[in-house]
């Protein structure tokens, strides 16, 4: 009989409501000299002033609901969207709230947290944390996971372009990391999401959040760029992250500013999509629905 | 359009629950953001779609769309 490998599993830490409530409170302070994210702007927001990412000291949030549509084995979840993102992805499915800080509704953690609270006792299986861009608002993030059950299931659904200032204020915080890893090359990432050193802050990342947590990578295959980001995405979580859960998902579709280029004013072919998962079923990829 | 207005659109679509679809000229339906009750349409829509029927599943072991 050969036995399949114990899948990791990571339990967020058992005080986590206290301990959450400290890492807020360090969080606010750091937004003094913001370096959540590896855009690393230095700037005061608790004065007014703006990063690149153009959020205020206040989170915002533009949608809160119970979904289906993300990963199965998370479903159904509450999701929690906060307005606002360090990354300008052309194509972003919710451009409007994530490019925009000032979006939405005011967050308030404690109502947040009820309507939480009460999804979970409705059936819904975890929480999910996203944006836009959580990172830029973790101050707000973590006081929301100060005022959540400890034994909730908790999930991080990040563009994991963040500092290690903020990995270390999230350690033992979320169970699941849900990460994305959009582009294989440097060159893709400027011209689509005008930021620079994508690739190498990503992959930091993943390899970190694979110790600190249970680690789902995304990918969203984009028409044209199966060559030039897929294939070395996949190969590089085939090398560094075997077994890593992958969800490949092939609904593109053109959203936002995405005209503006090219390959974007079709959608995913059959063969481009065929090939993508020909490629991953040939390295070995742990995909999941 | 006006502030007024502005904030009252801001205010709906964080308090309603939103799921967006696309269908394109092919018929191929794109969702996003689906909740329970959007999951059972759209599995209706596509009895043969596998991922959307396990995705309507779930809205049964749900008992209620959130009082949003
Ligand atoms: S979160 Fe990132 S982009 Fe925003 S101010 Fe801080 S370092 Fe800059």
């Amino acid at each position: 009989m050969i036995c399949a490998p114990p899948e990791k599993i990571f339990r967020a830490t058992r005080n986590r409501p206290a301990l959450a409530r400290e890492r807020a409170r360090l969080a606010r302070a750091a937004l003094a000299d913001c370096r959540l994210c590896a855009h690393d702007c230095g700037v005061n927001r608790l004065a007014g002033e703006t990063g690149l990412c153009h959020a205020g000291a206040e989170a915002r949030f533009f949608s809160a609901q119970v979904e289906v549509s993300d990963e199965l084995e998370l479903m159904p979840t509450f999701s929690v969207a906060l307005s606002g993102c360090d990354l300008r992805c052309d194509f972003c499915i919710t451009g409007k709230e994530s490019w925009n800080a000032r979006a939405g509704l005011g967050f308030d953690s404690f109502q947040m947290a009820e309507r939480a609270k009460l999804a979970l006792q409705n059936g819904a299986r975890t929480i999910m944390v996203l944006g836009g861009e959580p990172t830029i608002h973790l101050p707000s993030a973590l006081e929301f996971v100060s005022l959540l059950p400890a034994s909730a299931k908790l999930i991080w659904k990040t563009n994991a372009h963040g500092r290690t200032q903020a990995r270390e204020l999230l350690d033992g915080m979320f169970d699941v990391w849900l990460a994305d890893f959009k582009f294989g090359n440097d060159a893709c990432a400027q011209r689509l999401a005008k930021v620079s050193d994508y690739v190498r802050v990503v992959q930091e990342n993943l390899l970190w959040a694979d110790t600190h947590s249970e680690l789902i990578v995304r990918h969203l295959l984009m028409p044209g760029h199966v060559e030039c980001c897929w294939r070395p995405v996949a190969a590089w979580l085939a090398a560094n992250l075997p077994g890593v859960k992958v969800n490949l998902r092939a609904g593109f579709w053109p959203a936002w500013h995405a005209r503006r280029h090219g390959e974007f004013k079709n959608s995913l072919s059959v063969s481009e999509n065929q090939f993508a998962f020909g490629l991953a079923t040939e390295l070995g990829l742990n995909l999941i629905p | 359009m006006n502030r007024q207005t502005n904030r009252r659109r801001a205010t709906s679509s964080a308090e309603k629950a939103v799921c967006e679809i696309l269908i394109l000229p092919d018929g191929k339906i794109f969702a996003h953001n689906i909740t329970p009750t959007m999951a059972a349409v759209l599995a209706e829509l596509n009895p043969a779609d596998e991922a959307m029927s396990r995705r309507a599943t779930r809205k049964k072991t749900f008992k209620n769309e959130l009082p949003n």
